[in-house]
């Protein structure tokens, strides 16, 4: 399992939604930290804890107050990433800094 | 990327193992936006009219302008496109036909309109675009209340 407590953790991608940033299986890093004194703003691609308990990586495509719209940068994708309810701040895992 | 962050960060991965992450979309929930169209619109808007500008020029330079503003035009006119087919194939329920039973035509001339501003330089439809897309907009902003 991820080491929580550190500032960063490392996750492997799972799925095509976020092509071409992020590829199927590749690995990311998330900044854990990120967010502590700020909130996420358009542009970022963050990793979140969806309503079924699993994590997501999405693209913050809106902000309104604690609560953010994310996207999959895959077009192809796009009607399927509509389906994520908008995410609140504190479901937010962190920021996603590097792909490797 | 730097060999000996990646050298590090597979170390690291010894002790913490990565989890998985998915960037598939699986989670139903049901929130969508107009956002997105009403941007794409505008810089429709913006590209139509800088090109009819260009009206009566061939300088290269020029010529290489108006392909990169139709191309742009193009682009944002199908992903206006996209964007208001989700709605209606996603967002919109039968209870949003009922309220507004002529949501099919709307949508629908919304899509040709789409497609006449990408094969014309029109600016009377593009503004016919416009108004479509805030009607569309304005059902949907009025669904959420």
């Amino acid at each position: 399992m991820a080491a929580s407590f550190l500032p960063f953790s490392v996750h492997t991608v799972r799925g095509h939604s976020m092509q071409p940033t992020i590829n199927d299986g590749e690995r990311v890093v998330v900044l854990r930290w990120a967010y502590l004194f700020s909130a996420p703003k358009a542009g970022d691609v963050v990793v979140f804890k969806g309503s079924d308990g699993k994590d997501y990586a999405k693209r913050v495509s809106a902000a309104v107050k604690n609560e953010f719209f994310v996207k999959g940068d895959n077009e192809k994708d796009s009607r399927d990433s509509r389906s994520f309810g908008a995410v609140k701040k504190t479901s937010v895992v962190g920021k996603v800094v590097m792909t490797y | 990327m730097n060999s000996l962050l990646y050298s590090i960060l597979r170390k690291f991965e010894l002790i913490a193992k990565p989890t998985a992450v998915y960037a598939h979309c699986d989670v139903p929930c049901g929130i969508y936006e107009t956002d997105t169209v009403r941007h794409g619109v505008e810089t429709v808007k913006s590209m139509t009219d800088k090109l009819a500008a260009l009206q009566g020029k061939s300088d290269i330079s020029t010529l290489n302008a108006i392909a990169r503003m139709a191309a742009t035009k193009e682009e944002w006119a199908q992903r206006v496109k996209n964007e208001l087919l989700i709605l209606w194939t996603d967002y919109f329920r039968p209870e949003h036909l009922q309220k507004w039973p002529n949501l099919h035509e709307r949508v629908w001339k919304a899509a040709k309109l789409c497609s006449d501003v990408k094969r014309t330089v029109d600016s009377q439809k593009v503004a016919e675009l416009s108004a479509a897309v805030d009607e569309i907009a304005g059902i949907f902003a009025e669904t959420k209340k």
